[in-house]
Protein backbone atom coordinates (compact mmCIF):
# COMPACT_ATOMS: atom_id res chain seq x y z
CA UNK A 1 0.00 0.00 0.00
CA UNK A 2 1.11 3.23 -1.17
CA UNK A 3 0.91 6.68 0.85
CA UNK A 4 1.19 10.04 0.34
CA UNK A 5 1.07 13.25 1.94
CA UNK A 6 1.00 16.96 1.26
CA UNK A 7 -0.32 19.97 3.14
CA UNK A 8 -0.46 23.30 2.07
CA UNK A 9 1.17 24.96 4.32
CA UNK A 10 4.18 23.46 2.91
CA UNK A 11 4.47 25.45 -0.14
CA UNK A 12 2.36 28.48 -0.95
CA UNK A 13 4.53 30.88 -2.57
CA UNK A 14 1.81 33.62 -4.10
CA UNK A 15 -1.21 34.45 -3.25
CA UNK A 16 -3.51 36.88 -5.02
CA UNK A 17 -7.19 38.25 -5.01
CA UNK A 18 -9.81 37.41 -7.72
CA UNK A 19 -13.37 38.48 -8.57
CA UNK A 20 -15.70 35.48 -9.41
CA UNK A 21 -19.25 36.78 -10.12
CA UNK A 22 -18.42 39.85 -7.81
CA UNK A 23 -17.00 37.78 -5.05
CA UNK A 24 -13.45 38.44 -3.93
CA UNK A 25 -11.74 34.85 -3.45
CA UNK A 26 -8.19 34.44 -2.48
CA UNK A 27 -6.29 32.15 -4.57
CA UNK A 28 -2.94 30.52 -2.89
CA UNK A 29 -0.18 28.64 -5.24
CA UNK A 30 3.22 27.63 -5.42
CA UNK A 31 3.14 27.85 -9.08
CA UNK A 32 3.60 31.64 -10.39
CA UNK A 33 2.06 30.26 -13.96
CA UNK A 34 -1.27 29.32 -12.37
CA UNK A 35 -1.59 33.16 -10.84
CA UNK A 36 -0.85 33.89 -14.68
CA UNK A 37 -3.78 32.33 -15.78
CA UNK A 38 -5.99 33.65 -13.10
CA UNK A 39 -5.05 36.91 -14.16
CA UNK A 40 -5.54 36.43 -17.70
CA UNK A 41 -9.03 34.95 -16.68
CA UNK A 42 -10.70 37.05 -13.59
CA UNK A 43 -11.12 40.60 -12.40
CA UNK A 44 -8.22 41.16 -9.73
CA UNK A 45 -8.92 42.81 -6.57
CA UNK A 46 -6.12 43.93 -4.18
CA UNK A 47 -6.02 42.50 -0.81
CA UNK A 48 -3.49 44.72 0.09
CA UNK A 49 -5.65 47.84 0.19
CA UNK A 50 -9.08 45.98 0.91
CA UNK A 51 -10.03 46.09 4.16
CA UNK A 52 -13.58 44.08 4.46
CA UNK A 53 -14.49 41.10 6.11
CA UNK A 54 -12.05 38.90 4.04
CA UNK A 55 -12.56 36.60 0.82
CA UNK A 56 -15.80 34.69 -0.01
CA UNK A 57 -13.68 31.58 -0.48
CA UNK A 58 -10.07 30.19 -0.37
CA UNK A 59 -8.52 28.11 -3.12
CA UNK A 60 -4.88 26.65 -3.25
CA UNK A 61 -3.50 25.22 -5.68
CA UNK A 62 -0.10 22.94 -6.02
CA UNK A 63 1.50 21.58 -8.88
CA UNK A 64 3.43 18.46 -8.16
CA UNK A 65 6.69 16.88 -10.15
CA UNK A 66 4.66 13.98 -11.12
CA UNK A 67 3.63 12.62 -14.30
CA UNK A 68 -0.10 12.91 -15.17
CA UNK A 69 -1.50 9.63 -15.85
CA UNK A 70 -3.80 9.01 -18.42
CA UNK A 71 -7.19 6.91 -17.57
CA UNK A 72 -10.26 6.13 -18.98
CA UNK A 73 -13.46 7.78 -17.25
CA UNK A 74 -12.53 10.94 -16.76
CA UNK A 75 -13.80 13.75 -15.98
CA UNK A 76 -14.95 12.58 -12.91
CA UNK A 77 -17.48 14.14 -10.38
CA UNK A 78 -18.77 13.45 -6.79
CA UNK A 79 -20.11 15.25 -3.96
CA UNK A 80 -21.65 14.21 -0.87
CA UNK A 81 -22.42 16.57 2.21
CA UNK A 82 -20.23 19.64 1.76
CA UNK A 83 -17.81 17.42 0.33
CA UNK A 84 -16.98 16.97 -3.46
CA UNK A 85 -14.06 15.93 -5.72
CA UNK A 86 -13.32 16.70 -9.48
CA UNK A 87 -11.28 14.58 -10.93
CA UNK A 88 -9.34 15.40 -14.45
CA UNK A 89 -6.90 12.61 -14.11
CA UNK A 90 -5.91 10.08 -12.00
CA UNK A 91 -3.06 12.58 -10.71
CA UNK A 92 -5.08 16.31 -11.48
CA UNK A 93 -8.13 16.38 -8.80
CA UNK A 94 -9.83 19.74 -6.61
CA UNK A 95 -10.73 18.86 -3.33
CA UNK A 96 -13.79 20.79 -2.20
CA UNK A 97 -15.32 21.67 1.39
CA UNK A 98 -18.41 23.67 0.50
CA UNK A 99 -19.20 24.31 4.38
CA UNK A 100 -15.73 25.89 5.16
CA UNK A 101 -15.40 27.64 1.43
CA UNK A 102 -12.41 26.24 0.90
CA UNK A 103 -10.78 24.46 -2.42
CA UNK A 104 -7.24 22.50 -2.64
CA UNK A 105 -6.07 21.64 -5.46
CA UNK A 106 -2.85 19.20 -6.82
CA UNK A 107 -2.11 18.74 -10.44
CA UNK A 108 0.90 17.58 -12.72
CA UNK A 109 3.33 19.50 -14.36
CA UNK A 110 1.74 18.81 -17.64
CA UNK A 111 -1.49 19.99 -16.89
CA UNK A 112 -0.16 22.75 -15.21
CA UNK A 113 1.32 23.74 -18.36
CA UNK A 114 -1.82 23.59 -20.37
CA UNK A 115 -3.50 26.68 -20.09
CA UNK A 116 -6.16 26.23 -22.25
CA UNK A 117 -7.39 23.44 -20.00
CA UNK A 118 -7.18 25.45 -17.22
CA UNK A 119 -9.41 28.21 -19.28
CA UNK A 120 -12.11 25.49 -20.78
CA UNK A 121 -12.35 22.90 -18.06
CA UNK A 122 -10.60 23.34 -14.74
CA UNK A 123 -11.64 27.08 -14.03
CA UNK A 124 -15.09 26.32 -15.18
CA UNK A 125 -15.23 23.40 -13.53
CA UNK A 126 -13.86 24.64 -10.02
CA UNK A 127 -16.00 27.77 -10.01
CA UNK A 128 -19.21 25.83 -10.99
CA UNK A 129 -18.80 23.60 -8.02
CA UNK A 130 -18.00 26.44 -5.80
CA UNK A 131 -20.77 29.16 -6.69
CA UNK A 132 -23.51 27.40 -4.20
CA UNK A 133 -21.20 28.19 -1.12
CA UNK A 134 -20.43 31.58 -2.10
CA UNK A 135 -23.63 33.00 -3.24
CA UNK A 136 -23.72 32.63 -6.61
CA UNK A 137 -26.31 30.64 -9.12
CA UNK A 138 -24.94 28.88 -12.25
CA UNK A 139 -27.77 28.40 -14.86
CA UNK A 140 -27.81 27.17 -17.98
CA UNK A 141 -28.20 30.20 -20.09
CA UNK A 142 -26.27 31.71 -22.83
CA UNK A 143 -26.35 35.86 -21.91
CA UNK A 144 -25.40 38.57 -24.27
CA UNK A 145 -25.49 42.24 -23.41
CA UNK A 146 -26.63 45.53 -25.21
CA UNK A 147 -26.32 49.35 -23.41
CA UNK A 148 -27.07 49.05 -19.86
CA UNK A 149 -29.39 45.75 -20.23
CA UNK A 150 -28.47 42.20 -21.27
CA UNK A 151 -30.55 38.58 -21.93
CA UNK A 152 -30.36 35.62 -21.05
CA UNK A 153 -31.09 32.39 -23.57
CA UNK A 154 -31.83 29.63 -21.54
CA UNK A 155 -32.45 25.75 -22.82
CA UNK A 156 -30.87 22.48 -22.71
CA UNK A 157 -28.14 22.15 -24.74
CA UNK A 158 -28.51 20.99 -27.86
CA UNK A 159 -31.28 23.54 -28.76
CA UNK A 160 -28.69 26.22 -30.18
CA UNK A 161 -28.24 28.51 -27.62
CA UNK A 162 -24.78 29.24 -28.98
CA UNK A 163 -26.06 29.26 -32.64
CA UNK A 164 -28.46 31.91 -31.88
CA UNK A 165 -25.66 34.02 -29.23
CA UNK A 166 -23.23 34.30 -31.65
CA UNK A 167 -25.82 35.36 -34.35
CA UNK A 168 -26.46 38.34 -31.73
CA UNK A 169 -23.29 39.23 -31.60
CA UNK A 170 -22.69 39.81 -35.24
CA UNK A 171 -25.90 41.98 -34.65
CA UNK A 172 -24.12 44.26 -32.27
CA UNK A 173 -25.08 42.79 -29.18
CA UNK A 174 -21.82 42.11 -26.41
CA UNK A 175 -20.62 38.55 -25.74
CA UNK A 176 -20.99 37.17 -22.40
CA UNK A 177 -21.06 33.35 -22.47
CA UNK A 178 -22.97 30.75 -24.26
CA UNK A 179 -23.64 27.88 -22.07
CA UNK A 180 -23.41 28.66 -18.60
CA UNK A 181 -23.95 32.52 -16.99
CA UNK A 182 -23.41 33.17 -13.54
CA UNK A 183 -25.92 34.90 -11.65
CA UNK A 184 -25.14 36.96 -8.29
CA UNK A 185 -26.55 39.82 -5.93
CA UNK A 186 -24.09 42.84 -6.39
CA UNK A 187 -24.82 46.09 -4.66
CA UNK A 188 -28.54 45.09 -5.25
CA UNK A 189 -29.38 44.32 -7.97
CA UNK A 190 -28.88 40.77 -10.09
CA UNK A 191 -25.58 40.90 -12.24
CA UNK A 192 -24.77 38.14 -14.68
CA UNK A 193 -21.68 37.15 -15.41
CA UNK A 194 -19.68 34.23 -17.61
CA UNK A 195 -16.24 32.46 -17.70
CA UNK A 196 -13.17 33.24 -19.75
CA UNK A 197 -14.62 29.94 -21.68
CA UNK A 198 -14.79 29.54 -25.87
CA UNK A 199 -17.99 29.08 -27.94
CA UNK A 200 -18.86 25.52 -28.06
CA UNK A 201 -20.48 25.00 -31.50
CA UNK A 202 -21.62 21.68 -33.02
CA UNK A 203 -19.81 20.72 -36.39
CA UNK A 204 -22.72 21.64 -38.03
CA UNK A 205 -22.47 25.14 -37.28
CA UNK A 206 -20.18 25.74 -40.49
CA UNK A 207 -23.61 26.18 -42.12
CA UNK A 208 -23.84 29.58 -40.93
CA UNK A 209 -20.72 30.28 -39.69
CA UNK A 210 -18.22 29.81 -42.55
CA UNK A 211 -15.82 31.30 -40.45
CA UNK A 212 -15.26 27.66 -38.65
CA UNK A 213 -14.10 26.13 -41.82
CA UNK A 214 -10.64 26.90 -40.85
CA UNK A 215 -11.13 25.39 -37.37
CA UNK A 216 -10.60 21.46 -36.04
CA UNK A 217 -13.45 20.20 -33.69
CA UNK A 218 -12.17 18.61 -30.66
CA UNK A 219 -13.58 16.65 -28.01
CA UNK A 220 -15.57 19.28 -24.99
CA UNK A 221 -14.80 18.38 -21.65
CA UNK A 222 -18.76 16.72 -21.78
CA UNK A 223 -17.57 14.04 -24.40
CA UNK A 224 -18.97 15.99 -27.41
CA UNK A 225 -17.66 16.75 -30.76
CA UNK A 226 -17.43 20.47 -31.01
CA UNK A 227 -16.13 23.63 -32.66
CA UNK A 228 -14.75 25.66 -29.35
CA UNK A 229 -13.44 28.92 -30.63
CA UNK A 230 -12.95 32.43 -29.26
CA UNK A 231 -15.68 34.62 -30.04
CA UNK A 232 -13.69 37.84 -30.61
CA UNK A 233 -10.78 36.52 -33.09
CA UNK A 234 -13.43 33.38 -34.66
CA UNK A 235 -16.46 36.18 -35.15
CA UNK A 236 -15.03 39.32 -33.99
CA UNK A 237 -17.36 39.61 -31.59
CA UNK A 238 -17.48 42.01 -28.39
CA UNK A 239 -17.17 40.48 -25.21
CA UNK A 240 -18.05 41.64 -21.96
CA UNK A 241 -17.72 40.19 -17.94
CA UNK A 242 -20.58 41.18 -16.55
CA UNK A 243 -24.21 42.90 -16.98
CA UNK A 244 -27.58 43.61 -16.00
CA UNK A 245 -30.40 40.79 -16.95
CA UNK A 246 -33.36 42.55 -18.05
CA UNK A 247 -34.91 40.02 -20.28
CA UNK A 248 -34.91 36.26 -19.95
CA UNK A 249 -35.99 34.21 -23.15
CA UNK A 250 -36.83 30.50 -23.00
CA UNK A 251 -35.84 28.87 -25.81
CA UNK A 252 -38.14 25.70 -27.68
CA UNK A 253 -37.41 23.90 -30.72
CA UNK A 254 -40.15 23.17 -32.54
CA UNK A 255 -39.14 21.08 -35.61
CA UNK A 256 -40.97 23.08 -37.88
CA UNK A 257 -39.67 26.31 -39.83
CA UNK A 258 -39.88 29.47 -38.42
CA UNK A 259 -39.95 31.45 -35.25
CA UNK A 260 -42.54 32.52 -32.67
CA UNK A 261 -42.26 34.89 -29.80
CA UNK A 262 -44.60 35.25 -27.30
CA UNK A 263 -44.55 37.17 -23.91
CA UNK A 264 -44.71 34.55 -20.42
CA UNK A 265 -45.34 35.38 -16.99
CA UNK A 266 -42.02 35.53 -14.59
CA UNK A 267 -43.11 32.90 -12.86
CA UNK A 268 -42.80 30.50 -15.62
CA UNK A 269 -39.08 31.81 -17.17
CA UNK A 270 -38.22 31.67 -13.04
CA UNK A 271 -38.98 27.96 -12.61
CA UNK A 272 -37.54 27.29 -16.04
CA UNK A 273 -34.16 28.82 -14.26
CA UNK A 274 -34.76 27.26 -11.18
CA UNK A 275 -35.35 23.44 -12.41
CA UNK A 276 -31.30 23.90 -13.85
CA UNK A 277 -30.00 24.48 -10.07
CA UNK A 278 -28.92 21.48 -8.70
CA UNK A 279 -30.84 21.22 -5.11
CA UNK A 280 -28.12 21.33 -2.25
CA UNK A 281 -29.18 19.62 0.73
CA UNK A 282 -27.83 19.34 4.94
CA UNK A 283 -25.74 21.53 5.61
CA UNK A 284 -25.83 23.09 2.35
CA UNK A 285 -29.40 23.43 2.04
CA UNK A 286 -28.95 27.22 2.99
CA UNK A 287 -27.10 28.06 -0.50
CA UNK A 288 -29.07 26.06 -2.29
CA UNK A 289 -32.33 28.73 -0.43
CA UNK A 290 -29.95 31.84 -1.51
CA UNK A 291 -29.59 30.89 -5.12
CA UNK A 292 -33.68 30.10 -5.57
CA UNK A 293 -34.00 34.02 -3.95
CA UNK A 294 -30.90 35.58 -6.40
CA UNK A 295 -33.77 33.93 -9.22
CA UNK A 296 -36.74 35.74 -8.26
CA UNK A 297 -34.55 39.02 -7.79
CA UNK A 298 -34.56 38.84 -11.47
CA UNK A 299 -38.59 40.02 -11.16
CA UNK A 300 -39.37 42.98 -13.50
CA UNK A 301 -36.83 41.49 -16.03
CA UNK A 302 -38.98 40.58 -19.45
CA UNK A 303 -39.75 37.26 -19.85
CA UNK A 304 -40.46 35.65 -23.51
CA UNK A 305 -40.64 32.22 -25.13
CA UNK A 306 -39.34 31.60 -28.24
CA UNK A 307 -39.94 28.51 -30.67
CA UNK A 308 -38.13 28.06 -33.81
CA UNK A 309 -36.35 26.06 -36.47
CA UNK A 310 -35.12 28.61 -38.16
CA UNK A 311 -31.35 30.00 -39.35
CA UNK A 312 -30.46 31.58 -36.80
CA UNK A 313 -29.19 35.04 -38.31
CA UNK A 314 -33.32 35.12 -39.25
CA UNK A 315 -34.15 34.80 -35.48
CA UNK A 316 -31.42 36.91 -34.28
CA UNK A 317 -33.19 39.36 -36.31
CA UNK A 318 -36.78 38.99 -34.77
CA UNK A 319 -35.51 38.27 -31.56
CA UNK A 320 -33.74 42.07 -31.72
CA UNK A 321 -36.68 43.02 -33.18
CA UNK A 322 -39.20 41.98 -30.35
CA UNK A 323 -37.08 42.27 -27.18
CA UNK A 324 -34.47 44.46 -28.45
CA UNK A 325 -36.50 47.85 -27.01
CA UNK A 326 -36.72 45.52 -23.48
CA UNK A 327 -33.28 45.28 -23.74
CA UNK A 328 -32.47 48.84 -23.93
CA UNK A 329 -34.87 49.86 -21.65
CA UNK A 330 -36.44 51.67 -24.67
CA UNK A 331 -40.09 49.55 -23.37
CA UNK A 332 -40.18 51.08 -20.48
CA UNK A 333 -38.97 54.70 -21.24
CA UNK B 1 -21.71 23.83 -15.33
CA UNK B 2 -21.96 20.18 -17.26
CA UNK B 3 -20.45 18.17 -14.14
CA UNK B 4 -22.33 14.76 -15.53
CA UNK B 5 -18.80 12.87 -17.20
CA UNK B 6 -21.20 10.78 -19.15
CA UNK B 7 -22.49 14.60 -21.23
CA UNK B 8 -25.68 15.07 -19.64
CA UNK B 9 -25.75 18.29 -17.95
CA UNK B 10 -28.08 19.52 -15.34
CA UNK B 11 -29.60 15.74 -15.32
CA UNK B 12 -30.96 15.84 -11.91
CA UNK B 13 -28.11 14.52 -9.84
CA UNK B 14 -24.69 15.40 -11.65
CA UNK B 15 -22.64 14.58 -8.48
CA UNK B 16 -24.37 11.39 -7.25
CA UNK B 17 -24.79 13.38 -4.06
CA UNK B 18 -28.22 12.32 -3.31
CA UNK B 19 -28.47 8.86 -3.42
CA UNK B 20 -30.58 7.35 -1.05
CA UNK B 21 -28.61 6.06 2.25
CA UNK B 22 -30.71 4.03 3.77
CA UNK B 23 -28.90 2.20 6.25
CA UNK B 24 -27.09 3.33 9.25
CA UNK B 25 -25.01 2.07 12.42
CA UNK B 26 -23.78 3.77 15.09
CA UNK B 27 -19.82 2.98 16.29
CA UNK B 28 -17.35 3.38 19.09
CA UNK B 29 -13.83 4.26 17.74
CA UNK B 30 -11.48 6.17 19.81
CA UNK B 31 -13.75 7.38 22.68
CA UNK B 32 -15.63 9.00 19.95
CA UNK B 33 -19.26 7.85 18.74
CA UNK B 34 -19.38 7.99 14.20
CA UNK B 35 -22.96 7.36 13.13
CA UNK B 36 -22.45 5.79 9.73
CA UNK B 37 -24.99 5.81 7.25
CA UNK B 38 -24.28 4.11 3.73
CA UNK B 39 -26.56 2.28 0.77
CA UNK B 40 -23.85 -0.87 1.72
CA UNK B 41 -24.19 -3.19 3.95
CA UNK B 42 -20.23 -4.24 3.61
CA UNK B 43 -20.02 -0.94 4.33
CA UNK B 44 -21.52 -1.50 8.01
CA UNK B 45 -20.02 -4.74 8.38
CA UNK B 46 -16.23 -3.49 7.12
CA UNK B 47 -16.61 -0.86 9.94
CA UNK B 48 -16.90 -3.49 12.65
CA UNK B 49 -14.15 -5.29 11.60
CA UNK B 50 -11.45 -2.34 10.08
CA UNK B 51 -10.15 -1.47 13.65
CA UNK B 52 -10.03 -3.69 16.66
CA UNK B 53 -10.49 -0.67 18.48
CA UNK B 54 -14.34 -0.25 16.61
CA UNK B 55 -17.32 -1.16 18.68
CA UNK B 56 -20.78 -0.78 18.15
CA UNK B 57 -22.38 2.01 20.25
CA UNK B 58 -26.23 2.87 20.81
CA UNK B 59 -27.09 5.66 18.49
CA UNK B 60 -28.73 8.59 21.07
CA UNK B 61 -26.02 11.01 20.36
CA UNK B 62 -22.85 11.19 18.37
CA UNK B 63 -20.19 12.68 18.15
CA UNK B 64 -18.79 12.21 14.37
CA UNK B 65 -21.30 11.78 10.88
CA UNK B 66 -19.93 9.77 8.36
CA UNK B 67 -21.57 8.99 5.10
CA UNK B 68 -20.47 6.60 2.78
CA UNK B 69 -22.00 6.03 -0.81
CA UNK B 70 -20.77 2.72 -2.51
CA UNK B 71 -21.30 2.72 -6.17
CA UNK B 72 -20.27 0.18 -9.30
CA UNK B 73 -18.06 2.83 -11.36
CA UNK B 74 -17.82 2.78 -14.75
CA UNK B 75 -13.78 2.24 -14.84
CA UNK B 76 -12.56 -0.76 -12.36
CA UNK B 77 -9.89 0.91 -9.88
CA UNK B 78 -6.48 -0.16 -9.51
CA UNK B 79 -6.13 -3.47 -8.29
CA UNK B 80 -4.08 -2.47 -4.85
CA UNK B 81 -5.21 0.76 -3.27
CA UNK B 82 -3.32 3.75 -3.21
CA UNK B 83 -3.82 6.04 -0.40
CA UNK B 84 -2.90 9.90 -0.73
CA UNK B 85 -3.26 12.46 1.99
CA UNK B 86 -4.48 15.89 1.54
CA UNK B 87 -4.22 18.22 4.41
CA UNK B 88 -6.01 21.68 3.48
CA UNK B 89 -6.98 23.35 7.46
CA UNK B 90 -9.12 21.37 9.16
CA UNK B 91 -10.02 19.00 6.20
CA UNK B 92 -8.55 15.90 5.41
CA UNK B 93 -9.10 14.48 1.88
CA UNK B 94 -8.22 10.63 1.25
CA UNK B 95 -7.45 9.86 -2.28
CA UNK B 96 -7.82 5.78 -2.76
CA UNK B 97 -7.86 6.36 -6.62
CA UNK B 98 -10.40 6.59 -8.98
CA UNK B 99 -13.54 6.39 -7.65
CA UNK B 100 -12.54 6.33 -4.36
CA UNK B 101 -11.99 9.10 -1.80
CA UNK B 102 -13.14 10.01 2.15
CA UNK B 103 -13.03 13.58 3.26
CA UNK B 104 -13.12 14.42 6.96
CA UNK B 105 -13.93 17.94 8.25
CA UNK B 106 -12.40 17.97 11.93
CA UNK B 107 -13.85 21.05 13.19
CA UNK B 108 -17.76 19.30 12.38
CA UNK B 109 -16.92 15.72 12.04
CA UNK B 110 -18.66 15.59 9.14
CA UNK B 111 -17.31 12.51 7.02
CA UNK B 112 -18.26 11.79 3.47
CA UNK B 113 -16.36 9.53 0.63
CA UNK B 114 -17.04 7.20 -2.57
CA UNK B 115 -16.32 3.62 -2.42
CA UNK B 116 -16.07 0.49 -4.87
CA UNK B 117 -18.93 -1.63 -4.90
CA UNK B 118 -18.07 -4.48 -6.99
CA UNK B 119 -20.46 -7.14 -8.73
CA UNK B 120 -19.17 -9.92 -6.87
CA UNK B 121 -20.40 -9.74 -2.86
CA UNK B 122 -16.89 -11.30 -2.02
CA UNK B 123 -14.52 -8.54 -3.52
CA UNK B 124 -16.79 -5.95 -2.26
CA UNK B 125 -16.51 -6.44 1.33
CA UNK B 126 -12.73 -6.70 1.02
CA UNK B 127 -12.34 -3.64 -0.62
CA UNK B 128 -14.69 -2.38 1.81
CA UNK B 129 -12.92 -3.30 4.62
CA UNK B 130 -9.41 -1.81 2.97
CA UNK B 131 -11.25 1.12 2.66
CA UNK B 132 -13.04 1.63 6.39
CA UNK B 133 -8.76 0.73 7.61
CA UNK B 134 -7.38 3.38 5.40
CA UNK B 135 -9.75 5.66 6.63
CA UNK B 136 -9.42 4.56 10.48
CA UNK B 137 -5.54 4.73 10.51
CA UNK B 138 -5.02 8.16 8.51
CA UNK B 139 -7.80 9.49 10.97
CA UNK B 140 -5.86 8.20 13.81
CA UNK B 141 -3.25 10.16 14.20
CA UNK B 142 -4.84 13.45 12.96
CA UNK B 143 -7.38 12.75 16.07
CA UNK B 144 -4.73 12.40 18.30
CA UNK B 145 -2.64 15.52 17.24
CA UNK B 146 -6.36 17.37 17.66
CA UNK B 147 -6.54 16.06 21.13
CA UNK B 148 -3.37 17.13 21.76
CA UNK B 149 -3.84 20.28 20.40
CA UNK B 150 -1.02 19.96 17.80
CA UNK B 151 -3.44 19.95 14.73
CA UNK B 152 -2.85 23.21 12.42
CA UNK B 153 -5.33 24.66 10.96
Amino acid sequence: MQNSHMEEREFVVCAQGLLFAGRQILLRTNAPKIAGYVSDFFPAYDMATDHSAGPAAEITLMITEGESTAGDGFPWFRGRGEFAVAQFTPDDTLWFNLRARRVFGSFSAAVANDRERWRRHIFPTLFGILAAAVDVAPVHAACLARDTGGLLLAAPSGTGKSTLAVALGRRGYTFLSDDWTCLALEEGVIRASGFPMPVKLLPDADRFFPELRSYRTGISLNGELAFEVSPVDCFGLQRVRSCAVTCIILLERTGRTGCDISEIDFDEAAQHLIAEIEPLEGSLAACYERQIDLIHHLKGAACFRLHFDENPDVVAEELDAVCGPWIRHEHRS
Amino acid sequence: MSTGHNGTPASGDMMHRRKVLALNACFLWEGRRIAIRTNSVAVLRAAASADSDMRIAPSDRVDMQWEIVAEIPDIVPRSRLNCRVVRDRGTVYLDMGPSQWFAFDSETGNGAGFVYGAESDEETAENAVQYLSLILNHLKPILLEEEQGTWQR
